[in-house]
């Protein structure tokens, strides 16, 4: 099967660290650095590049220098329990690394590390003279709330129209969105694939579904839409086959729920699957549930945005939202993708999981779900290692006779 | 200060704001009277006195252990204060609400109710409203649209309905209770206040713990002794100003002051933040009016993106009128929201020159010792070394 | 039950309207009886029935692609005489006629039962999620609604709306004994016509929730444990069980 995730991700890494880290090139056109999730269709149709810091700081945590630069975070002293990712993102931004952008667009998205970046971007003295926009992301789901973000995405275009002269070419939008629900399209068909037993594709976490928004330009072009097509179609050629993933004898299935971060994909997952047959079927930002956007007018084009934005990008779906959604959305994935267990990494700095690891545990046990709370940083190893947190799952799997 | 210490009507407020249930409520409750809990600032207290509720400011006071709300709230990583307070309506202490509206500001305070939805802890009425974090007349439309649905739930609940006349006269009411404190803050702006930081915690913590009716006239007698009598002149070493949330007991200023320092002024979300302006009490939308001056008068809370240049003026305006020679910004540990803002103060302070001492801490301080050296230092710092 | 019979009228109102603009409608009556329903139908249905994935390549007709409208809600009612027991309706094409078609989708389950309440709701909501129990038919993943393919091969022993209205109906009484009636209503006809229903699943949506927020109580359980195990009560007894795993290994009694 052609190893299609390390391309796409190595040109995303590439993509992402050049957008924020590296020269400035014209050809990027103008920059918005925002704390977090953007309608990245938006800034592709207009042709600026978009970065989300907090994604740059989350990557960075994957750098051979990760430790370095998380503890380069700590002394930067925003605050001692916050998040690593974001530590290291406010110390990109402090230690003056980061390319000056032409715009900051910040939002409340996902949760208040995130929030407290936006602060510290709309508070960061070199870059005061910069136009900024901020949003506001309800912490709800429903029609009116759709509209409210969507006329927030609108207002948020002519703040880009008059910072930089240009107009939005509606007709250009359109076309980006329909190669982006092109997009979606195979992304939740590649979803599908993985209900098929065994499990017929690697489950690269954080380099799946959501992870592809923050590409800006790169991403919304037919020649990711082919890599796509091609990913599907050598899936279900595996499920065709009943086959599972490569060197893997499926015994286990388990749901993460949580981001995989940056070193739990490689080392402890990978080894879960090795040593124990135990494969993670589905994550919760790889749990796509992205509907099309609506073209019809600019208007439901907008509210289609602010849902998308609210309910269907995944990291906003679970952090943003009441506890019965992340709760159901727990109990979908276990029953459509045959899950023998749920796994609550519950990384140390989500505040908003942390404060519901009680309904989610008593859930499970009710509907006789195994659950196995751990506790990790996503970001930073050293916290529970990979070893220690290996035993503690493969305990886990025996005391719950999965193994 | 021992004009004070000796006041009954200071007596009485001292004793509401350090318990939470209180012998006013245990009246109002036999009376046939309804108490309304509320979580954030933002609730507007204006909705529920004109429903005929009595507004109660849940916090953690007096909690010793938070054991039970750890079950709910993962404890190494969510605010202390949040799982104190959730424990306390574990334990029973809340049972006396007779409803409750969640502020969904920060991530973990919004999860309260939540838990307590699946929780054993009876409430006949719990809602939730969800803070506008921008500011701008979408955000106050949206706000608007929270207080209408809050306003339909406690009227359906209670059976009740809540007219715009009472509501405009509710927004006199507590008009009327800021003004009042603000005079009481205003004292402290003298070279010898004639009450300290802790005392006017107490008072001011009190006033979202009682009805607003009989707090106001106690305020209207506090501040008459407070006027009319000469206070001694004191010492002390330094004028400080609090910054940051919570600030719901008297724990920090009693640190401060019991190491020579006076605290004049604060920005605290049981403080300064919560008496600032006056609701618009004339026009034709009462809900209107108080989103407005919500989202738009008052965006102090650092979740709100762009709330900071306001947090910021303020800040230095105070340091300017109350004479403040330091600052001290404290925020509870996992307090992501505070710690991001007063990371951006402490900057701007250093800047301009002036003393910030940054303490992270626990809602019931653990390492008071710790503390106490830490303020010490600040002040010799700020003094030289010299009285 | 709570407040959802007035929604049963609407609904009804909703077809009457389709059928007077002019729409094809097709109407099924089964037996009250659920038992040898899966006798009548050409494909297996039951725990494991559909075990696979159905492939794009395999599919026959897809219903309720996002793209070609959506929506699909249940209702119960303690009000049996509202439910008329074992009718199926169908407005627009069937699957026969659809090859290679992306239909839009609604679908409507309404269930009624002297003695259900509250408490089964969710029950009831859970029998909705089909999984891998009608053969040939495969519900995709998204929440809120039903995107689902039918296979060529289910569609080549005839498996048609009406099989696929009596797998339901037989997976919802075998599945829940409170059923005294169930009634069923497809929408394929089009994209506005199936937009129709979502005034009301929205409304659905949120009793719902309600009602599932009322039922989900912590049921007495003694979970004092934290993260750290050393903070748990329980630590012996799991230290035990590990030994006991063990020593079982050893000596070769589990692998």
């Amino acid at each position: 099967m052609i190893n299609i995730y390390s391309q796409l991700m190595s040109a995303a890494n590439k993509s992402l660290f050049g957008l924020t880290l590296g020269p400035q090139n014209e050809s990027d056109g103008p920059f918005i650095i925002g704390n977090g999730d953007f309608f990245i269709e938006i800034p592709v149709a207009f042709g600026c590049s978009f970065s989300d810091l907090t994604l740059t700081g989350a990557m960075g945590t994957g750098l051979p220098n990760a430790a370095e630069l998380i503890d380069k975070g700590t002394e930067v002293g925003v605050e001692s329990r916050l998040c690593n990712g974001i530590k290291v993102a406010t110390y990109y931004l402090e230690a003056g690394l980061l390319k000056t952008p032409d715009m900051i667009i910040t939002t409340n998205s996902c949760c208040d590390a995130m929030d407290t970046l936006g602060n510290l971007l709309n508070g960061y003295k070199p870059w005061a003279h910069i136009p900024r926009f901020n949003m506001h992301a309800p912490h709800s789901y429903d029609d009116a709330s759709y509209e409210y973000m969507g006329k927030q995405l609108r207002q948020a275009v002519t703040f880009m129209e008059d910072v930089t002269g240009r107009k939005m070419d509606m007709d250009r939008l359109r076309e980006v969105c329909i190669e982006s629900n092109k997009q979606c399209q195979l992304l939740l068909e590649f979803q599908e694939l993985k209900k098929a037993k065994p499990c017929p594709a690697e489950p690269d976490l954080a380099r799946e579904g959501a992870e592809f928004k923050n590409w800006s330009k790169d991403r919304i072009s037919p020649q990711v839409t082919e890599w796509l097509e091609v990913l599907v179609k050598e899936t279900e050629q595996q499920v065709k086959e009943k086959k599972g993933i490569d060197g893997v004898d499926e015994k286990i299935r388990f749901l993460w729920q949580d981001l995989a971060g940056s070193w739990a994909s490689g080392t402890l997952l990978a080894r879960l699957q090795k040593e124990l047959g135990a494969v993670c079927v589905m994550d919760y930002v790889s749990f796509g549930t992205w509907t099309p956007v609506d073209l019809s007018s600019e208007e439901t084009m907008f509210t289609s945005f602010g849902k998308r934005f609210l309910l269907e990008d995944p990291m906003n779906r679970q952090a943003l939202h009441t506890t019965d959604l992340f709760c159901n959305d727990i109990l979908q994935i276990v029953n459509d993708f045959s899950c023998d267990a749920v796994i609550l990494p519950a990384h140390i700095a989500h505040r908003d999981t942390n404060s519901r690891i009680k309904v989610v545990r008593d859930m499970c046990h009710e509907k006789g779900i195994p659950c196995l709370v751990l506790g990790i940083d996503i970001w930073d190893k050293r916290y529970m290692t990979p070893d220690v947190a290996y035993d503690r799952v493969k305990t886990f799997f025996e005391i719950s006779g999965l193994l | 200060m021992d004009l004070i210490k000796n006041s009954e009507v200071f007596r009485k407020l001292s004793g509401i704001a350090g318990s939470i249930n209180n012998p006013v409520i245990d009246k109002l409750k036999k009376d046939g009277g309804k108490v309304a809990g509320y979580t954030c600032s933002f609730v507007p207290e204006e909705i529920l006195i004109a429903a005929g509720l009595m507004p109660f400011r849940i916090r953690g006071t007096g909690s010793k252990s938070a054991d039970l709300a750890n079950d709910y709230f993962q404890a190494a990583n969510i605010c202390s204060m949040v799982r104190h307070c959730f424990n306390h309506i574990l334990t029973g202490e809340y049972d006396f609400l007779d409803a409750a509206i969640i502020g969904g500001g920060c991530d973990a305070n919004r999860h309260i109710l939540d838990n307590w939805e699946k929780s054993d802890a009876k409430i006949p009425f719990l809602h939730r409203i969800f803070f506008p974090h921008a500011t701008g007349d979408l955000m106050v439309e949206y706000f608007r649209n929270q207080l209408a649905d809050m306003k339909a739930g406690i009227e359906k609940h209670f059976g009740v309905e809540i007219t715009d006349e009472k509501i405009w006269n509710a927004i006199k009411l507590c008009n009327e209770a800021r003004d009042l404190q603000k005079e009481l803050y205003s004292l402290r702006k003298a070279d010898n206040p004639p009450i300290t930081g802790a005392e006017t915690v107490d008072v001011i913590v009190a006033g979202n713990s009682m009805p607003k009716e009989e707090y106001i006239a106690d305020l209207k007698t506090l501040l008459n002794e407070l006027k009319s009598t000469k206070t001694e002149e004191k010492n002390y070493k330094a004028r400080l100003m609090i910054i940051g949330p919570c600030h719901d007991d008297t724990s920090m200023c009693d640190i401060i002051e019991g190491l020579g320092g006076i605290t004049v002024t604060d920005l605290t979300c049981f403080g300064a933040k919560i008496i600032y302006g006056r609701v618009k009490n004339s026009g034709t939308d009462p809900l209107q009016a108080i989103a407005e001056y919500q989202v738009q008068d008052r965006p102090f809370c650092p979740k709100n993106l762009g709330a900071h240049p306001i947090i910021s003026k303020t800040v230095f305006e105070n340091i300017k009128d109350y004479k403040v020679d330091g600052i001290i910004g404290q925020n509870m540990l996992c307090c992501d929201t505070w710690g991001g803002e007063l990371y951006i103060l402490n900057k701007e302070l250093k800047e301009a020159g002036i003393p910030m001492l940054r303490i992270e801490r626990e809602y019931i301080p653990d390492s008071i010792g710790q503390i106490q050296t830490r303020v010490q230092a600040f002040l010799e710092t700020i003094t030289g070394g010299t009285q | 039950m709570s407040g959802f019979d007035i929604y049963i009228e609407r609904i009804n109102d909703i077809l009457e309207e389709l059928k007077n603009q002019g729409r094809r409608i097709n109407v099924y009556n089964v037996p009250s009886s659920y038992a040898e329903l899966p006798r009548t139908i050409p494909v297996n249905i039951g725990g494991n029935a559909n075990p696979g994935i159905i492939l794009r390549q395999d599919t026959y007709v897809e219903l309720g692609n996002p793209e070609a409208g959506s929506s699909a809600f249940m209702i119960s009612t303690n009000e049996t005489g509202l439910i008329d027991d074992g009718r199926i309706t169908l407005i627009g094409p069937d699957i026969p006629e659809s090859e290679d078609k992306s239909l839009p989708f609604g679908q409507v389950i309404l269930i009624g039962g002297a003695a259900l309440d509250d408490k089964e709701h969710e029950a009831l909501q859970q029998s909705g999620f089909v999984g891998d129990k009608i053969e040939g038919y495969m519900i995709r993943s998204l929440p809120q609604n039903i995107w689902s393919r039918i296979s060529k091969d289910a569609a080549g022993k005839g498996f048609n709306f009406e099989c696929l209205g009596k797998a339901l109906i037989y997976l919802y009484k075998s599945e829940n004994p409170k059923i005294e009636s169930i009634e069923i209503k497809f929408i394929t006809s089009g994209k506005d016509d199936v937009k129709l229903l979502d005034s009301i699943s929205e409304q659905v949506r949120k009793i719902s929730k309600e009602i599932i927020k009322e039922n989900w109580k912590i049921k007495g359980y003694d979970i004092d444990c934290e993260l750290d195990c050393s903070s748990c009560g329980d630590k012996s007894v799991c230290d035990d069980i590990k030994d006991v795993l063990k020593n079982r290994k050893k000596k070769g009694l589990v692998k």
